[in-house]
């Protein structure tokens, strides 16, 4: 990809990379990997590292929540979930999301057809 | 917890980003530390090639970039990075400082208080004195700190600390007393090369008590100074102005012990004020205005930078976890 066109994509994903993860938390519990799994596949984020920090600001401001879980074997696994307040910020940023959307859509559709 | 992540490059990568984060607060770096650490025991379970786990989660300084500016309230809230902030105060602070030494400052062997009674005529200006390149010379330390930007970011914090470093050494060897005026922007070197990168944007607790009270000490001082003097009735005629400068310099340090960003910023607003004055008019007096006038400055930036905001109540921790 295009430098340039890469950057573009980073800035924007970098505004919702933060609902996309709550979406994907409000849809099941999950641990670091799979979000970063989830994510990658999505091509919603660039780097996967990023995503850590991101989680731990989400759970300093409460819109996620961690808990330790038995996996497979002996080991244990930190699972993410969505808190009540993760949920509201959700809801919010769908209207949002939609209006731009719609809108953007719009001014683009004349030029693209 | 378990940890199969035993090879070399990933015991690397996560010294490395241990490294990194060092300046991120304790908890949300074991947190992503921890977070990490699972990912890439998580991903190996899985059965991919650690080279290729290590290159999708991207650089440790990266990480750790993106640690500091997801978890930096300040950052978020869209004001400015302190480092940048500092840096550019110090510049214009060496910029000004080149300016008085340069042009403002009259006398001919420093400043001992006999100067002012040498005849006009025989005073001169370091420029008059030794032509232009004199004041070229005294930007220097400016010149030298506005370089910090020609370095990469990771760079700039030592090269800051060690400009600040040159010029604390520089206040006390510099030529006449040229070296007092590099005063400010030593300080605001020092604060911009630590508080600039530290890590908790805000101050922790202990420390946000001590310079609270520093700060309000330094600036009831000079009015204990003066309503000593008073006392002993050397201010004559000027007593009012000076009471109501009193009762003004008692109210701000009552403000900024109290963390009011009002007072912060009154503080920084009085600190540029008697710069101002120390470089339009003060007579014998401008050395003592001038680092005064900086020291005010520096704190009134450092309420406003590095203290907590009281409005910013931290969000408790969401639950708990159990390992």
């Amino acid at each position: 990809m295009d430098r340039a066109v890469e950057k573009m994509a980073t800035n924007l994903r970098k505004g919702v990379l933060e609902y996309c993860v709550l979406a994907l938390l409000d849809q099941r519990e999950m641990y670091g990997l799979e979000i970063a799994n989830e994510l990658m596949e999505r091509e919603l984020s660039a780097s996967e590292g990023s995503l850590y920090p991101l989680l731990a600001r989400m759970k300093q401001a409460g819109s996620v929540d961690a808990r330790w879980e038995a996996g497979d074997g002996t080991r244990s696994r930190k699972y993410y979930a969505i808190t009540e307040h993760g949920q509201h910020q959700l809801a919010s940023f769908r209207e949002v999301w939609r209006g731009i959307q719609q809108q953007v859509d719009g001014l683009l559709g004349g030029h693209h057809v | 917890m378990s940890s199969i992540s035993t090879d070399r490059a990933t015991q690397r990568y996560l010294r490395r980003l241990k490294g990194a984060l060092a300046d991120v607060p304790r908890p949300e770096r074991e947190s992503i530390l921890q977070d990490v650490r699972d990912h890439i025991d998580e991903a190996l379970a899985q059965g991919r090639d650690p080279e290729r786990i290590l290159a999708a989660l991207g650089e440790p300084r990266l990480v750790a970039e993106a640690s500091r500016s997801e978890l930096d309230p300040r950052a978020r809230g869209g004001v400015r990075n302190p480092a940048t902030v500092l840096w550019g105060v110090t510049v214009a602070l060496g910029v000004l400082a080149a300016v008085v030494v340069s042009f403002f400052l009259r006398n001919p062997e420093g400043l001992s208080p006999e100067a002012t009674s040498v005849p006009q005529g025989r005073l001169s200006s370091l420029v008059d004195a030794y032509g232009p390149g004199a004041a070229v010379l005294t930007l220097l330390p400016a010149l030298a700190c506005a370089g910090v930007v020609l370095v990469p970011d990771g760079a700039r914090r030592w090269l800051m600390m060690l400009i600040a470093a040159l010029l604390s050494v520089l206040v006390f060897t510099g030529p006449f007393d040229a070296g007092l005026f590099l005063v400010p922007m030593a300080i605001t070197a020092w604060m911009g090369a630590v508080i600039g990168y530290a890590s908790t944007v805000t101050a922790p607790r202990a420390e946000a008590l001590v310079m609270r009270i520093l700060g309000a000490l330094l600036l009831v001082v000079p009015v204990v100074l003066v309503l000593a003097g008073l006392m002993v009735g050397s201010f004559g005629a000027a007593q009012v102005p000076l009471l109501l400068w009193a009762v003004f310099s008692v109210l701000l340090a009552a403000g900024y012990a109290a963390n009011s960003r009002a007072a912060h910023w009154v503080t920084l607003a009085y600190g540029l004020l008697v710069l101002g004055v120390a470089v339009v008019d003060a007579g014998i007096l401008v050395a003592t205005l001038w680092v005064g006038g900086g020291v005010i400055l520096a704190m009134g930036l450092y309420g406003l930078l590095r203290l907590p905001l009281r409005s910013a109540l931290r969000v408790p921790e969401a639950g708990g976890e159990q390992s």
